[in-house]
């Protein structure tokens, strides 16, 4: 049983950022993570050039970069530029690197659906709510799903909407994910959306409209007021209180500094979550998929 | 056309009664040597007074500290005193620019031979050092049985008023010729040097006549200054390798590395090597955790072939998913059989940033 791995490679002294993702990488056994990880992003294309590069003058890794650069090819079969990248440290064992592949070869022909709800996923948890619309928008669009299925589309699109603030989009999605899946986590979400934007009177109303148990909408009113009192001990909140104090205080400079930073932050983090712009997309459409 | 560039690099030798001078230049490819005597009055402050002397040296031939692509000093002396009272005493420019670098004579000699053409080590070649009374023998041989060509040095002092060999004596010549026939009869060798004071004067010819009976016998009094300058010029292959195992003060013989599976095979993978003196003796690898936080360290005596382990747990890290913590290993020696190792915690990267946190284990070898 191997207990440590011997690092390959430098440290890179200016990291690769994954526009995919935004997420950065410093070293060969990060970026063999973070391939493995994000594997679904490079079903029908490849890192482009830059990586190599990176590879090459970051890593000090020439032998492996040139072997990406050859491989960068999106004719030539994909699993052999992970193959070459894999095995040229020892990050992964032989076991593990075929297990990649399989998981890789699996991922590539599942169906067109499927691979869009995982696109969806991986860019919703990388904080990249917009792209993670339209690939739940597209995966919507295929055939072949069954209502769990369809019903996990829908909830997880809600909950990218939710992210850009399009809280009457998320609220149509939510009811479809109940319809189709009829998973209660759906309902709850319905039901707190309404419930921040039109009350807790109006949110109990239209959950009776479903005729759900009284104990499911008990549940339902005790799960909501945890996550408000969950609230009232964050950050936020704490930032909100102290706004008000200095407001009631008379010191409107002081409180006007701390909401604009709050602002700006808020700018920057949502900032990511908004871009989509066309040199992201890095994998063909799922439908494409069908002319491989 | 632009001008080509070239190196110019020195080796320096503070020794208490001298200090020698070599300067090589890759142009000219030639090795100017000097050495200039420490008179009684400096014998006592003799890193101080040597210092001076450089400086005035170097002052007359109008070179400055700039004008070397490195430079390596080798002192007779190298305790943790004198090393810091010379580091001390240069200039900052100096310090600034070239560091530091000492190494004792055993070693210096060894570079120096290592670095001549293949005839010469790759026969025994011997150093005697004849100063004050005592006779200091460096002997380099290879090491039979080996799969690999290896070599191997070694010193041995001598007391020569033990040996009944007595300065200015009128025997003085017959008695050492008759010591160093039993030396050389144990110790068959085909390359002498002779160097220190010792050998001064006219007086050894029966010993002269032994020395050179089927040898090549050399006299200088900048080997070691010499050996400092070849080393300066660059790291020899044969020492990277770990092929050439310096058993002398100072000198490092265990190799401190870890054992790692690649592709169902064990590899022993070294942090530190062998052929250095313990001060200027370090090493760095990165690792990642596997499975467990423990680390397990191999001990490579080069001498007596054994090796010896040693785990370490690293504890109190935070959760992370697996293989995503990169420990940054450096391995000090403090002395030739003892040191630390530092495991820094890196954690890796944006994924898992790290803690920073270092975990000391320090190590007594056995010799």
């Amino acid at each position: 049983m191997r207990e440590t791995i011997v690092c390959i490679g430098k440290i890179a002294q200016h990291p690769h950022i994954f526009p995919e993702t935004g997420i950065a990488v410093q070293s060969y056994e990060e970026l063999c993570y973070y391939m493995r990880n994000h594997l679904i992003c490079y079903l029908y294309t490849l890192p482009d050039e830059k990586l190599a590069r990176f590879v090459a003058e970051e890593l000090k890794l020439d032998k492996l970069a040139r072997t990406l650069s050859r491989l960068t090819d999106p004719a030539k079969d994909q699993m052999k530029y992970f193959a070459a990248l894999f095995r040229e440290g020892n990050y992964y064992s032989e076991d593990e690197i075929r297990g990649i592949l399989d998981e890789y070869r699996t991922l590539k022909n599942a169906g067109p659906y499927q691979q869009g709800k995982w696109l969806g996923d991986l860019f919703f948890s990388s904080g990249r709510a917009s792209m993670a619309v339209s690939h739940y928008e597209t995966a919507l669009k295929q055939e072949g799903m069954t209502d769990a299925e369809r019903g996990a589309v829908h909830h997880n699109l809600a909950c990218a909407l939710i992210r850009l603030f399009r809280y009457q989009d998320a609220r149509l999605h939510l009811l479809k994910a109940w319809q189709y899946g009829e998973d209660e986590r759906s309902l709850y979400y319905y039901y707190a959306i309404i419930a921040l934007q039109e009350g807790l009177d109006r949110a109990r109303e239209e959950l009776k409209s479903f005729e759900v148990s009284d104990l499911l909408l008990e549940g339902f009113e005790t799960r909501f007021a945890q996550m408000q009192v969950s609230f009232q001990s964050s950050d936020a909140a704490a930032r909100f209180r102290k706004m008000f104090l200095l407001s009631q205080k008379g010191r409107e400079e002081d409180c006007m500094k701390i909401r604009d930073r709050y602002i700006r932050k808020m700018q920057k983090d949502f900032r990511s979550e908004m871009e989509s712009p066309d040199y992201l997309f890095v994998m063909n459409p799922p439908e494409a998929a069908n002319n491989h | 056309m632009e001008q080509m560039t070239t190196r110019t690099f020195a080796g320096i030798d503070l020794g208490r009664t001298a200090l020698s001078l070599s300067i090589y230049d890759e142009a000219k490819k030639e090795m100017e040597e000097e050495s200039f005597p420490i008179d009684q009055e400096g014998a006592d402050d003799y890193i101080s007074a040597g210092l001076d002397r450089l400086s005035s040296c170097l002052q007359e031939k109008g070179l400055s500290p700039e004008d070397f692509t490195d430079v390596v000093f080798s002192m007779e002396e190298t305790d943790e005193e004198s090393r810091k009272k010379l580091e001390q005493g240069l200039p900052e420019q100096w310090t600034a620019r070239h560091g530091c670098h000492i190494i004792c004579r055993f070693r210096a000699f060894a570079e120096y031979v290592f670095h001549q053409e293949k005839m010469v080590w790759d026969r025994n070649t011997l150093l005697l050092d004849y100063t004050d009374d005592s006779l200091k023998c460096i002997l380099i041989d290879q090491i039979r049985p080996s799969r690999q060509k290896a070599y191997r040095g070694r010193m041995q002092e001598l007391d020569l008023l033990k040996e009944g060999i007595f300065r200015g004596a009128s025997d003085q010549d017959q008695a050492f010729s008759k010591m160093i026939r039993q030396f050389l009869a144990k110790n068959p060798t085909n390359i002498i040097f002779l160097t220190g004071e010792g050998f001064e004067g006219s007086w050894m010819k029966r010993t002269l006549t032994c020395l050179c009976a089927g040898r090549r016998v050399f006299l200088g009094q900048n080997i070691y200054a010499s050996g400092a300058c070849l080393l300066a010029t660059g790291i020899l292959p044969l020492m990277e390798e770990g092929m050439i195992l310096l058993d002398g003060p100072d000198m490092v013989c265990h190799s401190v590395g870890i054992v790692t599976s690649e592709g169902g095979r064990s590899r022993y993978v070294p942090i530190t090597s062998i052929g250095k003196e313990w001060y200027n003796t370090r090493g760095s690898l990165d690792v990642i955790l596997d499975k467990s936080n423990r680390i397990e360290f191999f001990f490579h005596n080069t001498i007596e072939n054994e090796m010896e382990g040693s785990a370490c747990e690293i504890t109190n890290l935070p959760q992370r998913p697996a293989k995503t913590t990169r420990i940054r290993i450096r391995v000090l020696f403090s002395s030739r059989l003892e040191g630390t190792i530092l495991m820094e915690d890196m954690g890796f990267g944006q994924i898992s940033p790290g803690t920073g946190k270092i975990t000391v284990f320090p190590f007594t070898l056995i010799s």
